[in-house]
């Protein structure tokens, strides 16, 4: 299985280092690529780290997860991006399909990050 | 059309009454209560008849003379007013021109055989020669025909009713213009005058003079001839007795019909009047539409060249205005009574004992007393238009600040909801991680992330805790069970647990020497955890927030000061609104529901003690709070709401 490189972006520190624990914790070819705390931090880091998988959340600060996940799909529509975030109704659900992007998780399914990426991944 | 020939029009409008004289005689104070009748119809018709030729003479030489733009204002303004079509005609009812076009006529109609126009056309027309004859004036006579949806009082609205049942009526301008030269002197064939209202010598032609735009107007119109007071011969012959005191019977019951005739047209007159205007207040409930609308039916239906009409609230601040004409300086007119020409009326838009607003109105033409009557009717009318428009008014606006106070408290819920479910994650996965891999992590790992697990709990409980008191303060402002502390010493004791609150910043405590308060400790501990969460939130890691304690001017002081980014004075009393955040970079990537602060503000009020927001020696935030020293009372306890707006409780 090839290594499975992870971009973590959400404004909230703990959530980055509980998202960055269960990867680095499940090991097994997962690894944190790099980590950003808001959208246009997020946009620059997606650039520069190359990531296989985009954790994003949905509920940040000036660029919402949707918005970051608009323009990375603009640029690489092949991008596999996971939407995990406190802040999942139809509305949202919906336009993550349409844009692309590949999953949404609840905030409280964070048991299943590890999988989703193995799915996500370039192997899939 | 020339200017010169509307600047020098002159009207005249002649209405001879056939008078009962010709009956031949009966006793002479029967015949003369019959004569007086007849004339104060005739006057009172006259009287009407004029003051319409003023507003109509005026609105044709606003047509006639010239200016092509004034006549397609004011034919638009007739659109605007409901009209169905316009047309102007020549004297003999031919159209010469029909800017709007009146609906069911074909181009080349004469409107006299049109089943509507024709009969008022042919009573504006045909004034027949009558017992004295025709008055003949030089010049073109023009008729102004307009069709509206409005009804049009007095006598030549006879058919109105009819009309305004199939949609609109008939208005009719019936004017003479001279092509030239000076105002026509209008003469009788008896060649004497007499003074308007005062009635004269029998047949004579009364004539009343008006004044429009400077220009003097004339009516005339005749009286009946007198009987000749002699007894008749075949009286006297006794033979037809019965025949004779039949007729005074006769005569004495049409003198009363005559008179209740004359009081029925005032009547109906005065009511037509408020009920064409009043037609037009009950069209909008926009004060934007209704001020307009009305000020234009007032000018045109009572001839003002200036109308204002002023709102004012229950503190009189004008809330509404709407003004028509030039405003000029010319003297009131009488309280009651006629208005003469050119005065200025000053009405009270009264509702109930309150006055609602102002009607100031010049006449150009004068006003009867039916006239006044119908316009005080009409301001009353008004009054309660605007009343009702102004209650709509106030409806729609509560309306919008609940639409907005609904949109932030989505905003809350929403955030609030996040933060506690990000709290609640962090928690929950922590543990897992930490018991799942106990034997992988060493040390430093499980107290890092046991760390974290504490300081997410006791943002979780901060949270939970500030939203019981936000929903208390929903209720009712929190209660607080104030008692003699000291200050320094109880803000030591809560800074111990309240750590977790400012993350990686330090605590400086300056509480040297006891301070006594009269607190309850559980309000202190609020306020000092909201002011540390705030520092928590807005500052950068690693700085210091300062705790002071100590005594000043009377109060026991607590002053906490951060060395973040401040607060600049713009916004130093919005921060106490409820849900509000700034909308700054820092506050964006801040966690927060925008309700710590109102929350503070409110435990703050109900402790009797001040906050004031200012700036730190570095710059940064500072929260100045003066706690009482001593029992406090309602009233003396100052509530903060002057430096603060606390609290905060007042939108709801």
């Amino acid at each position: 299985m090839a290594a499975v490189r992870t971009l973590i972006v959400d404004d909230d520190d703990d959530m980055r280092f509980l998202i960055r624990t269960i990867i680095e914790a499940a090991n097994e070819g997962l690894s944190v690529a790099g980590e950003a705390a808001h959208g246009s931090e997020g946009l620059e880091a997606w650039r520069n780290d190359q990531p296989d998988v985009v954790i994003l959340d949905q509920r940040m600060p000036g660029m919402t997860g949707l918005e970051l996940a608009e323009k990375i799909l603009t640029e690489a529509p092949d991008q596999a991006i996971i939407l995990f975030s406190a802040y999942l109704d139809d509305t949202v659900t919906r336009r993550a399909n349409e844009l692309g992007v590949r999953a949404c998780l609840a905030k409280d399914a964070y048991q299943q990050i590890p999988e989703a990426l193995r799915q996500h991944g370039p192997d899939r | 059309m020339s200017r010169r020939r509307g600047a020098a029009a002159a009207a005249a409008l002649a209405v001879v009454l056939a008078g009962g004289a010709a009956a031949g005689g009966s006793w002479a104070a029967l015949l003369e209560q019959r004569h007086d009748g007849a004339r104060s119809t005739a006057e009172a018709d006259a009287r009407y008849l004029g003051a319409r030729l003023v507003q109509a003479t005026a609105a044709a030489a606003a047509l006639s003379s010239v200016d092509p733009a004034r006549i397609a204002s004011r034919i638009s303004n007739l659109q605007a007013n409901g009209a169905k079509g316009v047309a102007l005609t020549d004297g003999d009812a031919r159209i010469i021109a029909e800017p709007i076009a009146i609906p069911g006529r074909g181009a080349d109609d004469d409107l006299r055989s049109d089943p509507l126009i024709g009969p008022l056309l042919a009573r504006a027309v045909d004034r027949g020669p009558q017992a004295d004859g025709p008055i003949r004036v030089a010049g073109t006579p023009i008729i102004v025909a307009v069709a509206s949806r409005f009804s049009v009082p007095g006598p030549l609205g006879a058919s109105r009713r009819r009309l305004t049942a199939q949609g609109f009526v008939v208005l009719l301008y019936d004017v003479e213009l001279a092509p030239s030269g000076l105002p026509e002197q209008v003469t009788g064939p008896s060649g004497r005058s007499a003074r308007a209202g005062q009635g004269g010598p029998p047949g004579t032609l009364l004539r009343q003079q008006f004044d429009v735009g400077g220009r003097a107007w004339q009516v005339a119109y005749g009286t009946p001839r007198r009987p000749s007071p002699t007894l008749p011969l075949w009286l006297l012959l006794g033979a037809a007795g019965l025949a004779a005191a039949a007729a005074a019977v006769a005569s004495r019951l049409q003198g009363r019909r005559d008179s209740a005739v004359a009081q029925a047209a005032l009547r109906e007159r005065q009511l037509a009047l408020i009920e064409e205007a009043g037609a037009q207040l009950q069209q909008s409930l926009d004060l934007s539409e209704l001020l307009p609308a009305v000020a234009v039916t007032l000018s045109e239906d009572f001839g003002f060249a200036y109308v204002d009409i002023a709102l004012a609230d229950d503190d009189g601040r004008l809330t509404g205005a709407f003004r028509l004409g030039e405003r000029l300086d010319v003297p009131p007119a009488p309280t009651d009574g006629p208005v003469p020409v050119g005065r200025q009326l000053l009405l009270p838009l009264r509702r109930g004992w309150r006055v609602v607003g102002t009607v100031t109105a010049r006449t150009e033409r004068g006003l009867d007393t039916i006239e006044r009557t119908a316009l005080h009717a009409l301001c009353d009318l008004l009054a309660v238009a605007v009343t009702n428009a102004q209650l709509l008014q106030r409806e729609r606006e509560a309306a919008v600040q609940l639409r907005e106070l609904d949109a932030m408290k989505n905003a809350f819920l929403g955030t609030v909801s996040h933060e506690l479910r990000t709290a609640m994650t962090a928690i929950t996965g922590f543990s897992e991680v930490l018991t799942d891999n106990w034997a992988r992590f060493d040390d430093d790992r499980r107290r890092d992330l046991a760390g974290r697990i504490r300081r997410n709990a006791s943002g979780l409980k901060h949270l939970v805790d500030d939203l019981l008191d936000f929903a208390r303060l929903e209720q009712q402002r929190v209660l607080v069970s104030p008692r003699r502390v000291d200050l320094a010493e109880l803000v030591g004791q809560a800074t111990e647990t309240m750590g977790e609150l400012l993350g990686d910043r330090r605590l400086d405590l300056r509480a040297p020497a006891p301070v006594t308060a009269w607190v309850d400790p559980f309000a202190v501990e609020r306020i000092l955890a909201n002011l540390l969460s705030n520092a928590g939130k807005y500052t950068p890691i690693g700085t210091t927030v300062t705790v002071t304690v100590r005594e000043a001017d009377g109060s026991a002081r607590m002053i906490v000061d951060d060395e973040g980014p401040g607060i600049p004075a713009g916004e130093r009393k919005l921060v106490f609104s409820r849900f509000y955040r700034r909308e700054d970079e820092v506050t964006l990537t801040t966690k927060g529901a925008g309700i710590g602060l109102t929350i503070l503000a409110d435990f703050v009020s109900s402790s009797g003690a001040r906050v004031e927001v200012g700036e730190a020696p570095g710059g940064g935030a500072r929260f100045l709070i003066d706690f009482p020293t001593g029992p406090v009372t309602e009233t003396d306890g100052a509530s903060g709401d002057d430096l603060a707006g606390a609290p905060a409780g007042g939108t709801s």
